[in-house]
């Protein structure tokens, strides 16, 4: 028997709920990582106030800058460079800080004497901060290039740039102007205090560069000393003419204006002293900040991303298990960037309204910002420098997230192996299991159908399990149950055989009595004589009704001791007619209609006539004498079929199908021989056993009677015997 | 000398009667109860015959194990069963008690008793004297000694009971003649049914078989009964 819900795919799906181990690993993993976030907040929170700490009361740090600046327009970032600066009018050596190179154009327009337009004029600018020189970029987009002209002595004529700087004393300026003869080396100018005398009045060499025409406007890169600078004051101006015959100036767009002390712009440089400070407090991934309370970056150490995610999908370089199952891991885990190119731009132009919150309040803060197109995370953790109650700036400690996803990571690959590994081990211990289970009990189901043998007798066959469980217990019950029925059966059996050997007795008994009794009675008392023979003939049906029940209880055990033999069945059915029937039934008349050839049967024929006696006995008992009785025998579908046919009264229908159980008869009760039921019962185990069938209906000719149909192997020669 | 017989049967009614039928033969009859009264009296001398009855009292092996009691003095004392089961039978052949005949207790038992009694004694009479030749039955390889009772096929001797030699005797009397059950049923001096001849007719092949697995010499005639097939 074949089930789909055998024990072993229970136990199959049972063991899906082992795919629930990873949750508990999952929600570890989010609690380790929600307090790592935690740990790591209050680290960045200790830095950030340890840095405060060290800043705090040294004003000193931020230099007058923060006094003095108040127009955003007017400054000029400075960038630290490592590298050296070649000044040769090429951008490469820049790589790094060009796209930090701050545009001017239509905004920082200072003079304008013609139309102006964004294309005319504009630049991109940018200073960095050598060892004692400052080296200044200047690309700019000119549509016509005019040089200087050797004829004319002034500056004025041609394009030009003009570098202010803090003269000697406050609220004085020196004017320098640079403008070479063609695109090659390029000296500055130190220019008269007289504005209108472009005549410069010494040439300067301290500021010194390079001058080279591009397509579309020209590159100057030069470099002035940082003493050149003071106070920081700082102001630079591309001044623009168009016109080579005219040589009339049209538009001068610079930093700040050039012409005025107080129009000079501020240079901000990161602190070098506050970035040395910092460093010593640096940690790794995690970036320091200083800004002062323009929100101006003034010193920076570190970088905040960390460690590179390991699930990230890339191409497929190695082949392993491990890069099979990355998929899965990257489903479960989180994704982060190894990183960032670039800050996001709240934090380079300090745009978050949090972020300016805190830093106006000047109170101490952490915040938590995600980072665009990934998991992870940047943690912020900001404190007040203050110098007495005044705020001079915040600290800003940044760290990424990425070292904590990537351990939230490391926990989720490990949980996701581990519930491989126990969903497979496991998996494969529960169908074992199940297996041995589901075999044991198909063994115990087998061994109970096989304890009933095909008798019907309990065997002695059932071995009792000594398995120390459950199951064990149930065949050990099994075996006691059966034992016990077993018992009980013998007892019945021997019962029986008790209770015939005690009624038999008595009546030999009676009958050796009235054996002797006879032998005694010497002259002819017929009265006496008639009485005993009433008391015998008694004594005979009781024999012969105990005698017809063993016989018929042990039938199925005595038809296994029968000699079985091949023999022609129509021919055997014309001798028992012929010697048989017709002289016991002579009063009725039997019709015999059998087909030609011979029919061959195999079987026991006394057995065969014996199923037949009871039909011909019933069929005779039914049948009026004058009507005949018809033993017809066809062969049908490989099938030998006897059909006794009688007339007379028909079967109620109720009782076609139990006729032939024992203990039930038709006959009335008035009838003076003794019919205990049995011989249809006989009739049908001796058909079972001959592996054919009877059974009884009524006549479908129009004629009132009943036949009996008895259906028999053709060819029984190998029919099972048990 | 008159022959002495025991009875061994618990039922009173049933001792007394027989007994009392024997003693009218003219034998010695001496009945017992029970077993243990019934082996010390053999103890001390044996009878010419014994008849016992399968259940004695609560023992219901107890004329077997007086079978075997007897059998251990005597290999030619005859011993007659008494069974009131038809299945007992059955278990005597099974149990090879050498037991010479078994009879049904029944109406009938009565009667034929003192037949069987007489040929027991013949039989016994017969060994003593010597042998015959011209009272030999010979059908093929079957011989048929009808003062000894004693059957044998191709020189060896095939042990029946008296009812299966009477049977079997009546059988071989006219080869290829077919016997039908009541005349076997005379023959056999017992009156059975047409099943319990056929398990006599099936014990007595079974016997056959035990020295020659090849012999079918008895056939069933259609189940109207039995003949003896003598190929030559």
């Amino acid at each position: 028997m074949k089930r789909f819900f055998s024990l072993r795919v229970k136990l199959a799906l049972v063991s899906v709920l082992l795919l629930a181990i990873p949750l508990i690993g999952f929600w570890y993993a989010a609690q380790m990582q929600a307090y790592l976030l935690f740990a790591h907040e209050q680290a960045l929170s200790l830095t950030a106030r340890a840095v405060a700490t060290i800043l705090n009361e040294r004003p000193d740090l931020f230099e007058t800058n923060i006094l003095q600046s108040f127009d955003e327009q007017k400054e000029v970032h400075a960038y630290l460079i490592n590298n050296k600066i070649t000044l040769d009018g090429l951008t490469h050596d820049w790589s790094d800080l060009l796209g930090q190179a701050k545009y001017y154009g239509f905004d920082n327009v200072l003079e304008n004497y013609g139309i102006y337009e964004d294309a005319t004029l504009n630049f991109k600018h940018l200073i960095a901060k050598g060892d004692n020189y400052y080296y200044v970029l200047f690309m700019v987009n000119d549509e016509s290039v005019v040089f200087r002209d050797r004829t004319y002595a002034g500056l004025n004529r041609s394009d030009h740039l003009q570098i202010a700087v803090q003269g000697k004393y406050e609220g004085q300026h020196d004017l320098y102007f640079l403008s070479p003869y063609a695109s090659g080396f390029v000296n500055g100018h130190l220019m008269r205090k007289d504005p209108l005398n472009f005549v410069p009045e010494r040439y300067e060499p301290a500021i010194w560069g390079y001058w080279r025409e591009t397509v579309g406007g020209y590159i100057i890169e030069i470099r002035l000393p940082v003493a050149m600078v003071k106070n920081n004051r700082i102001s630079f101006a591309i001044a623009d003419v168009d016109d080579p015959v005219t040589r009339k100036l049209n538009t001068v767009v610079g930093t700040s204006g050039t012409r005025q002390s107080s129009d000079l712009g501020f240079l901000l440089v990161r602190s070098q002293m506050l970035e040395s400070i910092i460093s010593a407090l640096h940690s790794p991934s995690a970036r320091i900040r200083v800004f002062d309370s323009r929100y101006r970056q003034r010193a920076s150490v570190g970088q905040y991303y960390g460690e590179s995610d390991r699930f990230l999908i890339e191409g497929q370089n190695d082949f392993s298990w491990k890069s099979l199952l990355k998929p899965v891991y990257a489903f479960f885990s989180d994704r982060y960037k190894e990183e960032f190119s670039k800050d996001p731009k709240y934090l380079t132009q300090i745009e978050d309204q949090d972020l300016k919150r805190f830093f106006k309040k000047g109170q101490a803060f952490t915040l938590r910002r995600s980072v665009p197109e990934s998991d992870a995370e940047i943690l912020i953790a900001g404190e007040p420098i203050r110098y007495g109650n005044k705020v001079m700036g915040t600290i800003l400690v940044e760290r990424a997230t990425n070292n904590i996803l990537t351990e939230k990571n490391r926990i989720i690959e490990k949980t996701i192996n581990i519930t491989l590994v126990v969903f497979f081990l496991g998996g494969f211990v529960l169908i074992a299991f199940a297996s041995r289970l589901s075999s044991r009990i198909r063994q115990l189901a087998r061994q109970t159908e096989d304890a009933i043998g095909s008798d019907g007798r309990i065997q002695d066959n059932f071995k009792a399990s000594n398995a120390q469980d459950e199951l064990g217990d149930l065949s050990r019950r099994f075996a006691i149950m059966l034992r016990e029925l077993k018992e009980y059966s013998t007892y019945q059996e021997k019962m029986a055989d008790n209770l015939e050997h005690e009624i038999r007795t008595p009546i030999a008994g009676i009958s050796a009595s009235i054996a002797n009794l006879e032998k005694k009675i010497i002259t002819g008392d017929t009265e006496v004589r008639n009485h005993l023979s009433g008391i015998k003939e008694n004594l005979r049906r009781i024999e012969s009704m105990m005698t017809s029940i063993r016989e018929a209880t042990q039938l199925k055990d005595a038809l296994k001791l029968d000699e079985q033999t091949d023999f022609d069945l129509k021919e055997a059915l014309t001798v028992w007619v012929r010697d048989g029937y017709r002289q016991t039934f002579f009063e009725n008349s039997f019709v015999l209609k059998f087909p030609e050839e011979p029919v061959s049967a195999y079987g026991d024929p006394r057995r065969i006539r014996q199923m037949l006696d009871k039909l011909i006995e019933n069929a005779a008992d039914f049948s009026p004498v004058d009507k005949p009785i018809a033993i017809e025998l066809t062969i049908e579908d490989s099938h030998v079929v006897i059909r006794v046919v009688n007339e007379g009264s028909e079967l109620p229908t109720e009782m076609q199908g139990q006729i032939f159980d024992s203990m039930v008869s038709l006959r009335r009760k008035s009838d003076t021989k003794s019919h205990m039921g049995l011989g249809l019962y006989v009739a049908k185990v001796i058909a079972e056993f001959h592996a054919g069938t009877i059974r009884a209906e009524n006549r479908k000719d129009g004629v009132a009677g009943a036949v009996f149909v008895i259906t028999l192997p053709l060819h029984m020669t190998n029919i099972e015997r048990g | 000398m008159s022959r002495h017989i025991a009875i061994v049967e618990d039922d009173e009614e049933l001792r007394r009667n027989y007994a009392e039928a024997l003693s009218r033969d003219g034998y010695e009859v001496r009945s017992y109860g029970s077993r243990a009264e019934a082996e010390k009296a053999f103890a001390a001398e044996l009878p010419d015959m014994a008849i016992l009855d399968i259940m004695l009292e609560d023992e219901r092996e107890g004329g077997f194990e007086l079978c075997r009691f007897l059998r251990a003095k005597s290999a030619v004392l005859p011993i007659i069963f008494l069974t009131a089961l038809t299945s007992d039978v059955d278990r005597v052949s099974g149990l090879r008690l050498g037991a010479t005949d078994y009879l049904f207790k029944n109406m009938t038992t009565l009667e034929f008793l003192s037949v069987r009694v007489r040929s027991f004694f013949n039989m016994i009479d017969a060994w003593k004297k010597p042998v015959d030749t011209e009272k030999r039955l010979k059908v093929g390889r079957l011989t048929v000694d009808e003062d000894r009772m004693e059957v044998t096929w191709a020189g060896r001797s095939v042990s029946l009971t008296l009812t299966e030699y009477w049977i079997l005797h009546e059988l071989v009397k006219r080869p290829g003649n077919p016997k039908n059950h009541s005349q076997l049923m005379v023959a056999a001096q017992t009156v059975v049914t047409d099943n319990a001849i056929a398990a006599y007719i099936r014990r007595i092949r079974d016997k056959f078989r035990e020295i020659d697995p090849e012999f079918s010499y008895i056939k069933t005639a259609y189940g109207m009964g039995y003949r003896w097939v003598d190929t030559g």
